[in-house]
């Protein structure tokens, strides 16, 4: 059997069953290392157990019972999910609008031009006091 | 029989405008352009316009003659006859635009029409016109005193400085017309009975007709019988084609795109809606006034946008 701490642990909280208790007492009647931590072990647990109990300090107590009682594990998974949602939300809408952008139409500046000389020339106003506006016969902008 | 009517009517007009003033400044500035309409001449014309952006200028060459008006400005010719616009491409190809139920001409109230002196324009007798709203003169027109035609005409802002010029730099009262165009291609600018989707009057200008635009648009018309704009509304930004010199300008918290050219501004802008346009001769500060009473440029609206995908 090879050495084991764990379960000597075990073996000093009575918590092997029959079998592994009898290998464990069959290994430490001819281990002297297994022995020297058994004895460690128990020596550790009788000291701690010997420690006094001393009352916790008023100023501790009262701080406590004070405080508002803070649940963060159960606030926390809400706030994520809200903002997961928030996220979702945007990221719907956003990918949505621009889907839903339409194209820009494309105008050329002779159609523009065309809109104002035409009605423009009919309303009986001369060359001159319109020239300006119907006096054009080509657009000042390359196409 | 039908000059008689004019005169008939003419007549009347003053009359009636003893009593309404505006009538009678309308009825005075109808008959200068009346006979200027019917004049024939021919001439190369000088365009000129001081604009922010520094200026701009084009060389038009024009003849007229019998309602026929023929418009050369270098890089293609146009042939203007009522109710027609023909468009000759430099490759040879011809448009014809036709347009049907426009509104008559009217000029609006806030105008006045006041004779100014004889000037010598070319060596020419003519009679100055001034267009005035209330002590400012906004449009000085020189009328031949032979042949009626307009030699003649700057525009004034709002500031009283000169904001454009045309003026013919030769003027011949023989008129070279070549045949009328044969069209290609005809298209029909067709009238809309469009109610609510622009508004009836900008900056004190009327909104005289309505009709479908390019690319589907919804194009008004608006005049006040001294100047003219062209507003094109969408529900799409609108790209406009070689507009790549545009500069941004801003109005306040508006900005716009810009350009100037010989007589003509062209802004263009997106709203929260869709796209304007606005083109027009008007001076600075009326291109500005109609601006402000237009929907204002804006970021799209992503929550409407996304609710018209979702529902129309």
């Amino acid at each position: 059997m090879s050495h084991s701490g764990e379960l000597l642990s075990a073996y000093l909280d009575g918590e092997l069953t029959k079998a592994e208790e009898l290998n464990v007492v069959g290994h430490l009647e001819t281990c002297t290392r297994c022995q020297t931590e058994l004895g460690d072990s128990h020596e550790a647990r009788a000291m701690v157990r010997a420690l006094p109990i001393l009352d916790m300090p008023t100023w501790v107590t009262s701080g406590v019972a004070s405080s508002p009682v803070e649940l963060p594990v159960r606030r926390r998974p809400l706030a994520w999910a809200a903002a997961a949602a928030a996220a979702a939300f945007v990221l719907v809408v956003g990918f949505a609008t621009f889907v839903a952008t339409p194209p820009a139409i494309e105008i050329t500046f002779t159609e523009i031009s065309n809109t104002l000389r035409l009605p423009a020339s009919q309303d009986g106003l001369p060359p001159g006091a319109r020239a300006v506006v119907i006096a054009r016969s080509s657009d000042g902008i390359a196409e | 029989m039908r000059r008689f009517a004019i005169v008939t009517g003419f007549g009347l007009l003053m009359v009636i405008g003893g009593a309404v003033p505006g009538l009678a400044q309308e009825a005075e500035l109808d008959s200068w352009f009346e006979r200027a309409k019917g004049a024939e001449f021919s001439g190369r014309q000088f365009v000129v316009c001081e604009t922010p952006d520094g200026e701009r200028s084009e060389f038009v060459t024009l003849s007229q003659m019998d309602g026929v008006l023929v418009v050369d400005a270098g890089s293609g010719q146009s042939v203007i006859s009522r109710g027609e616009l023909y468009d000759l491409a430099a490759d040879g190809t011809v448009l014809a635009s036709t347009f049907d139920g426009h509104s008559p001409w009217s000029l609006d109230s806030r105008y006045e029409v006041s004779d100014g002196a004889t000037v010598t324009v070319l060596g020419r007798q003519a009679d100055v016109v001034n267009v005035l709203e209330g002590e400012l003169v906004r449009l000085e027109l020189a009328f031949d005193q032979t042949t009626g035609a307009v030699l003649r005409s700057v525009s004034f802002n709002g500031d009283g400085s000169v904001y454009c010029t045309s003026s013919f730099l030769s003027f011949s009262e023989d008129a070279v017309m070549g045949a009328m165009p044969v069209a290609q291609t005809t298209a029909a600018i067709v009238p809309l009975e469009a109610q609510g989707v622009l508004p009836d009057t900008l900056a004190g200008f009327g909104r005289r007709d309505t009709f479908v635009g390019p690319a589907g648009s919804v194009a008004g018309f608006y005049s006040d019988g001294i100047f003219s704009f062209t507003v094109l509304a969408t529900d799409r930004a609108i790209n406009i084609a070689g507009l790549a010199q545009s500069t941004a300008v801003s109005f306040g918290d508006d900005t716009y795109q810009r350009v100037f050219l010989a007589g003509r501004t062209l802004y263009s802008w997106t709203t929260r809606d869709g796209g304007f346009v606005l083109l027009g001769d008007q001076p600075l500060d009326l291109q500005e006034a109609v601006l402000a009473e237009l929907p204002e440029p804006g970021r799209a609206n992503l929550i409407k946008r996304f609710w018209r995908r979702l529902f129309g």
